[in-house]
């Protein structure tokens, strides 16, 4: 074998490396991005097996228990049995040793984004009728009411509590026990077996494009202009859906291979043990006072 | 090779394509008998995985027929329930990619799964998931998930999930590629363990010293998709053959003063004799 002349020289270095300036790249962003997304994946399985009060019940009680919850707070139209569901919700969290910042964070922000600016059209006079709290253009009569304000008030707090309740219920349950529980509570088992390996799968997919984006950052020299990187980006895109597919192909022979059918066979669960039938029951309860707080 | 029991497997002509024309194999012709150590070698695209594919009938010839197990292995005889659930729990395959096989939420539900697709009670099915892995050693990784194994560990759990089944042939893809000599060291032992035990196992590799270590026969398949030759191991020795082949290269190197050449495998550290510089 030969090698060409160019290639036994010394590489050439052209430009100052003293005076250089950092231009950002979409490879950092990227690779930055996909590293966020392993570091909140360690994160949310070190949250659930803390040795909390919510981790020790149960993913069947739980997911009841929430289901129960979720139709409850629907068919609930006051401020106070949702201030207090909310108190008992973040008492659990606390109980279950959550990190209470980021838990305020991925619930407060989201709760914030998505239903104030549904619900600050019902605040007004020309929505909800009723005594001004507010007047916004005197002419025009345009005035924020106090039942509007009451009305968004509650809207807003369900939909805070109901998120909240959800992601604690999230943050406290080791992921494939979350849909072994569904699985268990009669979901369909092909849509639990999708979603299992969806989530199997999103792994190998982001470790695969991470290693792509690395294999390209160690040979970039120069970014090229924006139209080729983004060039560059949409092909990435287009080969991960094509790999994707393959592997999909490639799983299947995987499990035929193994003898399935399209039966999805499941293990059985574990029997509740005492402390879940008493989580089970306190649940119930306080499922039970709120009605009776409903109605 | 003739088969002294009679062979579990016979193909006769053989040919496969992929889609687009691309040929994989041309005209094979071989018998596997029961309790067989075969190796499987070939270059790189020569046609070895899908050959496994072949006998584990999840692709079928394009060409020639495939028998085993006394039937012809088609999409008809794997579409009869019985025959399929008769032929899935007989023989098993690994594949060269550990994420392929492994899609289950947690080691222990990867293990169960086979299992659970026999007539077994789910209980035997937890039971047995559970030997296996007390079997290997791998009970410590029972409840994490496959993204947090190593490579190493991901290849022994893809052999306790097929394992679980209980087959009698094993099908085994580049079982040696990107393991360390101690989990490769391990798997030789479990294969001649499991061969000891009246297994039969079939594995396509291009690492020569495994196949020297473990096969009993070999088929050698060449670039042009056919065998180049097939037999008992001592064919290894043949290295005119391997290089023809592509499994062995031949080159020169110097050492100090001295310039020789001599073929070696790119898969293995080799040794050799140098005459003193003159």
């Amino acid at each position: 074998m030969k090698i060409p002349d160019w290639l036994g020289q010394p590489a050439t270095m052209t430009g100052c490396v003293c005076c250089d300036v950092s231009r950002g790249s979409f490879l950092n962003k990227t690779l930055g991005g996909l590293q966020a997304f392993f570091v909140e994946t360690v994160f949310l399985e070190a949250e659930a097996a803390k040795d909390g009060l919510l981790q020790r019940v149960d993913p069947r009680v739980k997911v009841s228990a929430l289901a129960g919850l979720l139709v409850l707070l629907s068919l609930n139209h006051a401020l106070a049995p949702l201030i207090i569901v909310y108190a008992v919700i973040l008492g659990l969290a606390v109980a279950s040793r959550l990190d209470m910042t980021k838990f305020l964070k991925r619930t407060v922000g989201p709760a914030i984004f998505f239903s104030f600016a549904i619900i600050l059209p019902a605040t007004l006079n020309i929505v909800t009728p009723g005594r001004a709290a507010l007047v916004l253009l005197s002419p025009a009569k345009l005035t924020v009411t106090y039942p509007g304000l009451e009305f968004a008030s509650v809207f807003w707090l369900r939909a805070l509590t109901m998120l909240t309740a959800t992601i604690l219920i999230l943050r406290t349950t080791r992921i494939h026990r979350l849909f072994s529980a569904l699985a268990a509570l009669r979901a369909p088992n092909f849509a639990v077996s999708t979603l299992l390996m969806a989530y199997r799968y999103v792994f190998v997919l982001v470790g695969l494009i991470g290693n792509t984006h690395l294999a390209r950052k160690s040979r970039t020299i120069k970014l090229g202009a924006d139209g080729v990187e983004r060039r560059w980006v949409a092909e990435r895109i287009a080969w991960t859906l094509n790999r994707s597919l393959r592997m999909s192909d490639d799983v299947t022979d995987a499990m035929i291979s193994r003898g399935w059918t399209g039966r999805y066979a499941r293990l059985p669960g574990s029997p509740l043990t005492g402390n879940d039938w008493l989580a089970a029951g306190i649940a119930a309860t306080a499922g039970a006072a709120l009605i009776a707080v409903i109605i | 090779m003739s088969a002294a029991r009679g062979p579990l497997f016979e193909l006769r002509g053989v040919s496969y394509a992929y889609p687009g024309g691309r040929a994989a194999l041309d005209k094979v012709d071989l018998d596997i008998a029961e309790g067989a150590r075969l190796a499987i070698l070939g270059a790189n695209g020569s046609g070895k995985s899908t050959l496994l594919k072949l006998i584990d009938g999840l692709i079928f010839p394009a060409a020639g027929a495939l028998q085993a197990f006394g039937r012809t292995i088609d999409e008809q005889a794997l579409e009869e329930v019985n025959f399929n659930a008769y032929f899935r729990r007989r023989v098993a395959f690994v594949f060269q990619d550990s994420d392929i096989q492994l899609f289950s939420p947690t080691v222990f539900d990867e293990v169960a799964f086979g299992p659970l697709q026999l007539d077994i009670s789910p209980e035997a099915a937890a039971r047995r998931a559970d030997d296996v892995l007390e079997m290997l050693d791998l009970s410590p990784l029972r409840d994490r998930q496959p993204h947090q194994l190593s490579g190493g560990e991901k290849k022994k759990v893809a052999i306790a999930a097929v394992l679980a089944i209980g087959p009698d042939v094993l099908l085994l893809d580049e079982p040696t590629n990107n393991l360390d000599p101690r989990t490769r060291a391990w798997l030789l032992d479990l294969l001649l363990e499991l061969g000891r035990a009246g297994k039969t196992i079939i594995l396509a590799t291009q690492d020569l010293d495994m196949a020297a270590d473990f096969a009993d026969a070999v088929v050698i398949l060449n670039e042009g998709h056919q065998i180049a030759a097939a037999g008992p191991a001592m064919l290894l020795a043949d290295t005119e053959l391997l290089v023809a082949v592509n499994l062995l290269h031949e080159h020169w190197h110097r050492h100090g003063r001295t310039a020789h050449s001599h073929t070696h495998s790119h898969l293995a550290a080799h040794e050799h004799e140098h005459l003193p510089a003159e």
